[in-house]
């Protein structure tokens, strides 16, 4: 008794200690009293110490089971009703004239863990039938309905989808089931996918109590006859190889006790399992235990359930398992290290088999169930997307916009389903483009391997939706997520909102603008002397060459003119926030934003004029499929649809003659701006085309220097996105008076003797003409110039 | 040209569809509600129109988002609309619809943005420009700005025929 003594008496609740010195006290006063009568024999008295000795043990350990009982039954009850919240991915939208051949469609189908099957015998399997695709979708609740399983056949003409017929005709749109991007778990912050009993398959419950606890249906959470037959067995094989412990001391294990090896602890887990036992039905208890039990590692990842151990290792749905894949996973629960299919497949192979004979004994499955089984390999499968996709830094941001609707508690009740605007083939392009570019760029520079860090960024350029968000170069590790927390200067970023200031002041983008030298004498503080990147002064220039080529004084000349407070109004009602940086210098950028805001910034010029602050929640159901709340598309116009157009064509001249020229993508109907901040430390690039924007970064997290520029930095990551993802080339909304002025100059031209640039004009008769290209001005107009009109 | 063919070629398509006896396309579930055409005044409506550029998946959304509005089912609506609207960012008549949902949802703000998103894409398409100029008229009656919706009404509604 000694050993487990001490922490009855620590554990016990303060209420019996109380109670306890208050009997002690009366105790000591009868005792007085006694004194004073007459001396009681000892025997007596040591009878009296007994009774009363034995009466405080029993209060003792009566509270302390009351104590245990309260422990475990609140975490029983805490862990079986908190379902987690479940996080979606936009599912794949199919109808005809979607581009998608039948390649992708199989990897997409793929990543859902849909299997091919000749005979599509269930939900989640597909087959090809010469070029179509038949599918036997699974059943799904969406945000605006339920949809039942069914089977489609895709028919694909020139990579895209020709049609889609399905049981009761031609159908006009479907989706995939969107994929399972994770989980948040509100007590014990873990991912997992929550079953109930009823999903749980037959085969895992019967092996289950062959494999683990024979007499759980029996015992009372603590089975003598099972240690004794572990001891029998292990005796006899001269190995480990069962245990005593019941499914109930597993699960108790599993929820809060160490692995020490003590009494105490024994004791402990035995004492709460045979109270769990007494408190909750045997399928409450099987069901926490398939829900819970530890699983395997994925690098920081546990694990837990066979929900996700399905997922993890088959890529499937626990419904879809064969019974020599549920052999698998109760294989892997004895020692999810010694019998990890991946590194030791011949342990976890010989003891699959094992279980298979065993189920077979206990007639749980056929010979031919055996036989085929047997025969089968391990067949986990160690594709990146096993264990569902699991996207951390996107599911930061899917988290902070929860914060800011609901409060914690709120997300804690049960089953909430979260759809979400994640598209998981661009967030892996993108993780892939960014991992794999800032290797070759350390490469190049010889820059020491894992300096360098990064961020990007993707979204619909309509809707502000995130399609993809890297925090960093390793995309499955938990960390600092640069593209919502790094703060850094912009640098040239941040020139088009001077710029679309300049025009909405009536200037064009054809306007003179002076590149030369500038000092600015603040009211406080040293005058300011900025410097072009070359440190040359170019003279005088069409603005949208100053735009193009990122002149500082060009800026700075175009900036003062217009006025700072001006230009920081207008970052003010494209952001959402005000500027920090009140001085001039904020005309180059220095003013320090995170990718995400830039990529806000940039979604006013993407979209034409309308600030659609970037989103990742589309909605949250309920657990019975009502939506608690939905997150409409959030957008305000600030920027007149006219002055949009002309700063988009000027960012589309930043890519084809500017700074953006080196991308193999520049003529191809994009635009962008490149940005660096002061001595390379920060390297930026935003860009975008019809379809869709994107901001990258690249720099240190000692905000060390780089010596990289947005060129040769950013842009090789946002070249490298773009490969994979093609480019869908910016339409340009009707524009009158679009005029062809030299690049160089401003001068009206001709592309037959200058090197031009088309952009739209006020009053183009104003414009002066190059000589030599044969156009020539309306006398009226000069004559009216000659006299200052 | 060709993308009015095709529009063409989905319209009636849709309408032979809709009719007794040809299967009808639709959305997700086998056995869903048909589509059906809208045959409310053209003023009210902007889609299914022959000259329209939205896709039968898209024309099957806005159906089932109609439904859900005669429903009064807003939320709904809205959902299938953007759905849409993922699918099509850029066609200016989804987003008219989508401000339409909203107004009816009693989302003015929505509604206006989703308008002024509307008149921006519908970029020199007159017709598209009208309904969506239309669109914000009546918002913007619903705002209290009468006056201005009348203005607009009388600006937009002359070219109708």
């Amino acid at each position: 008794m000694p050993e487990y003594a001490a922490p009855i008496t620590e554990l016990r609740p303060l209420a019996a200690r109380k109670a306890k010195s208050k009997r002690a006290a009366t105790k000591s006063a009868a005792t007085r009293r006694s004194t004073k009568n007459k001396r009681p024999s000892v025997w007596l008295r040591i009878a009296k110490f007994g009774a009363l000795a034995s009466v405080l043990g029993a209060l003792g350990v009566l509270g302390y089971l009351v104590y245990l009982d309260r422990t475990i039954t609140k975490t029983f009850e805490g862990r079986r009703w908190s379902v987690p919240a479940q996080v979606y991915a936009q599912p794949l939208e199919l109808h005809a004239g979607a581009s998608l051949d039948r390649r992708r469609l199989q990897i997409e189908l793929e990543r859902l863990g849909y299997q091919q099957h000749a005979n599509l015998p269930t939900p989640g399997t597909f087959k090809r039938r010469g070029e179509d695709l038949e599918i036997y979708l699974r059943s799904f609740q969406f945000m605006e309905r339920s949809r039942s399983a069914q089977r489609i056949t895709v028919a694909f003409r020139n990579a895209h989808i020709a049609g889609i017929s399905g049981e009761a005709g031609d159908v006009a749109l479907i989706r995939l089931d969107p994929a399972l991007i994770g989980s948040f778990f509100p007590s014990h912050g873990e991912d997992r996918v929550v079953l109930t009993p009823e999903e749980v398959p037959h085969l895992l419950v019967a092996g289950l109590k062959a494999i683990e606890d024979r007499n759980f249906d029996q015992h009372i959470g603590f089975s003598l006859r099972g240690i004794a037959r572990a001891f029998l067995v292990n005796l006899r094989s001269g190995e480990r190889r069962q245990g005593g412990s019941t499914l109930t001391q597993q699960l108790v294990k599993s929820y809060f006790l160490d692995n020490s090896r003590t009494i105490e602890r024994k004791l402990k887990e035995v004492a709460m399992a045979v109270i769990l036992d007494w408190r909750f039905s045997k399928e409450d208890l099987l069901t926490a235990y398939v829900n819970e039990i530890f699983l395997g590692q994925n690098g920081a990842r546990a694990i837990h359930g066979f929900g996700l151990g399905a997922q993890f290792y088959f890529n499937k749905h626990l419904s879809e398992l064969d019974p020599d894949e549920i052999a698998t996973l109760i294989a892997i629960i004895r020692g999810p290290s010694f019998y990890n299919p991946f590194r030791h497949p011949e342990r976890a192979l010989e003891r699959r088999d094992r279980i298979l004979n065993t189920f077979h004994n206990d007639g749980l499955i056929d010979t031919a169930q055996l036989e085929q089984g047997l025969a089968q390999p391990l067949g986990v499968v160690a594709s990146p997307t096993s264990g569902g996709a699991y996207y951390p830094a996107f599911m930061d941001r899917v988290r902070q916009e929860l914060r800011t609707l609901y409060d914690p508690e709120a997300l804690e009740s049960q089953g909430l389903r979260i759809f979400t605007t994640i598209k998981p083939t661009v967030q892996e392009a993108t993780q892939q483009a960014v991992s794999d570019t800032l290797a070759q760029i350390e490469a190049d520079r010889r820059i020491e391997g894992g300096a360098l860090q990064a961020a990007a960024i993707v979204a619909d350029s309509q809707t502000g939706e995130i399609h993809a968000l890297v925090g960093g170069r390793k995309g499955r590790v938990d960390g600092f997520n640069r593209a919502l927390n790094a703060s850094r200067p912009v640098g040239s970023l941040i020139k088009p909102v001077v710029y679309l200031s300049a025009i909405e002041s009536g200037l064009h983008l054809g306007s003179t603008v002076h590149d030369e030298p500038v000092t600015i004498e603040p009211e406080f503080g040293e005058p300011w002397t900025p410097k072009n990147f070359d440190d040359e002064f170019h003279g005088d220039m069409p603005m949208v060459r100053a735009l193009a080529q990122s002149l500082n004084l060009a800026t700075v000349n175009v900036g003062m003119q217009v006025g700072l407070d001006l230009i920081q109004q207008r970052f003010r009602t494209l952001v959402g926030h005000d500027p920090d940086n009140p001085y001039p210098s904020f005309l180059l950028g220095a003013e320090s934003l995170s990718p995400l805001k830039t990529l806000e910034l940039y979604g006013n010029f993407a979209s034409g004029g309308f600030r659609t602050p970037p989103k990742a929640v589309i909605a949250v159901l309920d657990e019975s499929g009502r939506a608690i709340s939905q997150h409409p598309f959030a957008l305000e116009q600030t920027i007149d649809a006219r002055h949009a157009a002309t700063i988009n064509r000027a960012l589309e001249i930043v890519m084809a003659k500017g700074t953006g020229r080196s991308s193999p993508y520049a003529r191809q109907g994009v635009a962008g701006k490149t940005g660096t901040s002061n001595d390379n430390r920060d390297s930026w690039f935003a860009g975008f085309d019809n379809s869709a924007v994107s901001v990258v970064w690249i720099g240190r997290d000692d905000n060390q220097i780089t010596g990289l520029t947005g060129a040769s930095g950013a842009l090789r990551i946002w070249n490298a996105m773009t490969a994979t993802r093609g480019i869908d080339p910016l339409v340009h909304p009707p524009s009158e008076q679009l005029v062809d002025i030299e690049f160089t100059t401003g001068l009206r031209a001709r592309a037959s003797c200058a090197d031009i640039v088309t952009v739209p004009v006020p009053d183009t008769e104003r414009l002066d003409i190059k000589p030599g290209c044969g156009i020539k001005n309306r006398l009226g107009n000069r004559v009216r110039r000659w006299f200052g009109g | 040209m060709l993308r009015l063919c095709l529009a063409l070629g989905f319209a009636l398509l849709l309408t032979a569809c809709a009719s007794p006896g040809g299967p009808p396309p639709v959305v997700e579930e086998s056995g869903q509600a048909p589509i059906e055409r809208d045959t409310r005044d053209p003023e009210g409506s902007s889609v299914d129109r022959e000259s329209t550029d939205t896709s039968s998946a898209t024309l099957a959304l806005v159906t089932e988002a109609r439904s859900a509005s005669a429903a009064r089912n807003h939320a709904n609506a809205v959902a299938y609309l953007e759905r849409a609207v993922r699918i099509e960012p850029r066609n200016a008549e989804l987003w008219i619809e989508l401000s339409a949902a909203h107004l009816k949802n009693g989302n003015l703000a929505a509604a206006n943005q989703h308008a002024r998103k509307a008149i921006a894409l519908a970029g020199s398409n007159e017709r598209l420009g009208r309904l969506a100029w239309l669109q914000l008229a009546d918002i913007r009656e619903a705002e209290g700005s009468s006056a201005e919706a009348s203005a607009i009404r009388r600006r937009y509604r002359t070219g109708e025929g």
